[in-house]
């Protein structure tokens, strides 16, 4: 089976946020870069795919400039088969459908097909969760939302999601795109130092897609207004009956709001 | 060297120089414990700290202190004695330690344990033996804890001031030449003059945060990780070298052995070898005896390919752990995935991509030895220095920790005599300048024991505080 990986890095929120541009490009080289947890999720869902069958190629696939090389060979550090950053200048990522088109057409000039695409389930700091449909339907493939969990059974490879209810487990034939968010399951693993050592040293492609047209244009990327809050926080302190008391009696008019 | 009289003052401001009677440069263990010390002793204290906080490296710190002959030990049947740390310091540091700071250790360790516990210290309840011991005497604290409780107990006396974000940039000799008497301090966006007319005490770490210092010493560190506090920098070094001081012990600069080389989250050392795990290579092999002090293990991991390599062990060792100590606490980080677990050691070495035939044959002829009681290639006896029998690692599931170096601290640095004054290049005291901590060389030598770094800390800064209080330092 031959595996897609698509990630994309957010801002590391152990560090204070930089806002110097509205330019989204801009913004991430002002600020450190890491895998969010749903990256994490897809990568991981890759090498446990590769865990069951041997003969699985992973491709993996950053999105971004050249600040986002270090999570290049952060992916590669997991002994995939190829790296690659897509180059985002071209991407127009704070719209969802041309950003779609741009990681599609990406997807197309592979060298070879990949059977499975796996994207986290938010793509970037700047997707809210529509990038992976958008991109199956870019694909014209399927969509598996939401995959949480990846076993073969047999030569078919099961990918596993909680319903609202019950587990639910596809059976897939390929191609498809999965969007993947995180789970206890598949919290990606410690590279080897070896690999990581080696991937230190390795070179990748830099691939490039025409510029898409947006259909909206960006006017301005601006701080989050502060909120504030309407009393200050506090401690209930005395005896545990107290606290209990004083937090049922803050409470009470919530009820009302029900 | 800045004389107190070029020392930048604006005669209007009465801020722009204060007097005091001792001087501490530095709020980790070393610093608080002078200063709680000086002050029970009556000296007005001032503790300046570079960073916003105190703690510095002592509060990220393993939380072990190694003591002999303590209460906790002999609760737990362990016998231990000053006669037995001494001859263990002396021989995990190879005999390049000092003799005479060494006994100072060991003359001020047990007083200096009785008085942390009178000062509200929380020791764990057992001890574990570790790197260099050859009785069970790392005592277990909170690192972070025991600094503040003794700052708070400082503060309390109404003797003891701190000032935080405030850098001591140059000492100052009165007259020029004379006894070391007030320090030139960058604070608060301005430059002051602090006077202490009983001593001043650099108790202002190492320099593992200062890549530069390291590489003039120890290139061979260059890729290896560094953990420490954020104002370890080697300020005081500096400030002290400016006026001639001697320094020892840069040669034996070591990373400490078992830092998971990829985790960001948790960064003290796993030392699964010390109960009873071998150490091997990225092909398979073992390259040490894995008893050694964890400094002489960095050194040998840091030669091996990639300077990385794997603790690997059984479920017996595994269960073995305790999770009070945070070197030997396996089960988190079994929890927190950072081990590697297989049913077979040859789905272990897949994992780790070792060659499978190496590992086994490796693991095999390791039982051997145990059962035989020699270990024909490095000559292993112990667990950990002279303490503990080996055990086989048989029993599945099989586990491999990945390790590296890391440094934590640099373990060298000015030559002190018994009372904790800074010596010159020829031996004699620098009047008025005391050091404690990690910026003292000579205890530790060419290795380190478990618990002796911090321990030392509040030992020697103890043991200087006493020197200021009796007028010694001038």
């Amino acid at each position: 089976m031959k595996v897609a990986v698509l990630l994309a890095g957010v801002a590391d929120p152990r560090h204070p946020l930089t806002l110097r541009s509205s330019r989204p490009p801009e913004i991430r080289r002002d600020n450190p870069l890491v895998f969010s947890p749903f990256d994490e999720a897809a990568l991981e869902l890759a090498l446990k795919i590769r865990d069951g069958r041997r003969d699985t190629a992973i491709t993996a696939i950053v999105a971004g400039g050249a600040e986002s090389d270090a999570l290049v060979r952060k992916a590669a550090a997991h002994r995939l088969d190829s790296v690659a950053r897509l180059e985002s200048e071209a991407l127009a990522i704070w719209d969802v459908g041309a950003t779609a088109h741009g990681l599609a057409e990406a997807l197309r000039g592979l060298a070879t097909r990949p059977d499975l695409v796996l994207i986290g389930r938010e793509f970037g700091d700047f997707d809210d969760g529509a990038l992976a449909p958008c991109l199956a339907a870019a694909l014209g493939w399927p969509l598996f939302d939401l995959a949480q969990f990846a076993r073969w059974e047999g030569d078919e490879l099961i990918l596993v999601r909680d319903g609202r209810s019950a587990e639910e487990r596809l059976g897939l034939r390929p191609p498809w795109v999965a969007s993947v968010t995180n789970d206890r399951r598949n919290r990606l693993r410690h590279p080897l130092m070896k690999n990581v050592m080696e991937a230190r040293r390795r070179g990748f492609d830099v691939l490039t897609v025409a510029p898409v047209v947006p259909s909206a244009t960006l006017k301005a990327v601006a701080p989050a207004r502060e909120r504030t809050r309407r009393e200050p926080c506090r401690f209930l302190t005395g005896s545990v009956e107290n606290q209990v008391a004083e937090l049922a009696a803050y409470l009470q008019p919530w009820r009302a709001l029900r | 060297m800045t004389s107190i009289r070029s020392a930048s003052r604006d005669p209007d401001d009465a801020t722009d120089e204060r007097e005091v009677d001792f001087l501490v440069v530095g709020a980790g263990l070393a610093g608080v414990s002078a200063a709680l010390a000086a002050a029970e002793a009556g000296l007005r204290t001032l503790v300046l700290e570079k960073q916003p906080e105190i703690g510095g490296s002592s509060a990220m710190s393993g939380g072990c202190l190694a003591f002999a002959g303590t209460d906790i030990q002999r609760a737990n049947g362990i016998e231990d004695s000053d006669a037995l740390l001494f001859a263990d310091l002396r021989e995990v540091g190879r005999f390049e330690n000092d003799e005479a700071t060494v006994r100072a250790y060991v003359e001020e360790q047990l007083s200096t344990y009785a008085w942390l516990r009178a000062h509200g210290a929380e020791f764990g309840s057992m001890v574990e033996a570790a790197s260099g011991q050859s009785a069970p005497r790392s005592h277990i604290v909170d690192p972070a804890d025991l600094v503040r409780s003794l700052w708070a107990r400082a503060k309390s006396t109404g003797a003891v001031r701190l000032i935080t974000s405030a850098r001591a940039a140059r000492l100052c000799r009165e007259g020029g030449g004379g006894p070391v008497a007030a320090v030139e301090v960058d604070g608060d966006g301005r430059r002051f003059t602090v006077r202490a007319s009983r001593g001043i005490l650099l108790a202002s770490g190492g320099f593992a945060g200062n890549p530069g210092l390291v590489h003039r010493f120890a290139p061979q560190y260059d890729e290896a990780q560094f953990v420490c506090g954020a104002g370890s920098e080697g300020d005081g070094l500096r400030m002290a070298w400016s006026l001639g001081a001697d320094f020892r012990d840069t040669a034996y600069i070591k990373g400490t052995y078992g830092k998971h080389p990829i985790d960001e989250t948790n960064h003290h050392a796993c030392l699964a070898v010390y109960k009873g795990a071998i150490a091997v290579n990225q092909n398979g092999v073992r390259y040490v005896d894995e008893s050694i002090s964890y400094k002489l293990l960095g050194d040998a991991c840091m030669a091996q390919p990639f300077a990385s390599t794997y603790q690997i062990l059984d479920r017996d060792i595994l269960e073995s752990g305790d999770d009070r100590v945070r070197i030997l606490d396996f089960q988190r980080r079994l929890e927190e995935g950072l081990f590697i677990e297989a049913d077979t050691l040859e789905a272990l070495a897949e994992q780790a991509e070792i060659p499978a035939d190496a590992l086994a044959q490796t693991v095999a002829r390791y039982n051997a030895f145990v059962a035989r009681g020699a270990d024909d290639d490095f000559g292993r006896k112990h667990l950990v220095h002279n303490h503990g029998a080996l055990r086989k690692i048989e029993r599945a599931p099989f586990y491999a920790y990945p390790s590296t170096a890391v440094v934590f601290g640099t373990y060298c640095g000015l030559c002190v005599d018994r009372s904790m004054q800074v010596l010159d290049v020829f031996g004699a005291p620098i009047p008025g300048l005391l050091a404690a901590g990690e910026v003292v060389g000579g205890l530790h030598g060419a290795a380190y024991m478990t618990g002796s770094a911090l321990a030392k800390a509040a030992i020697f800064g103890r043991i200087a505080a006493r020197t200021a209080a009796e007028g010694g330092a001038r």
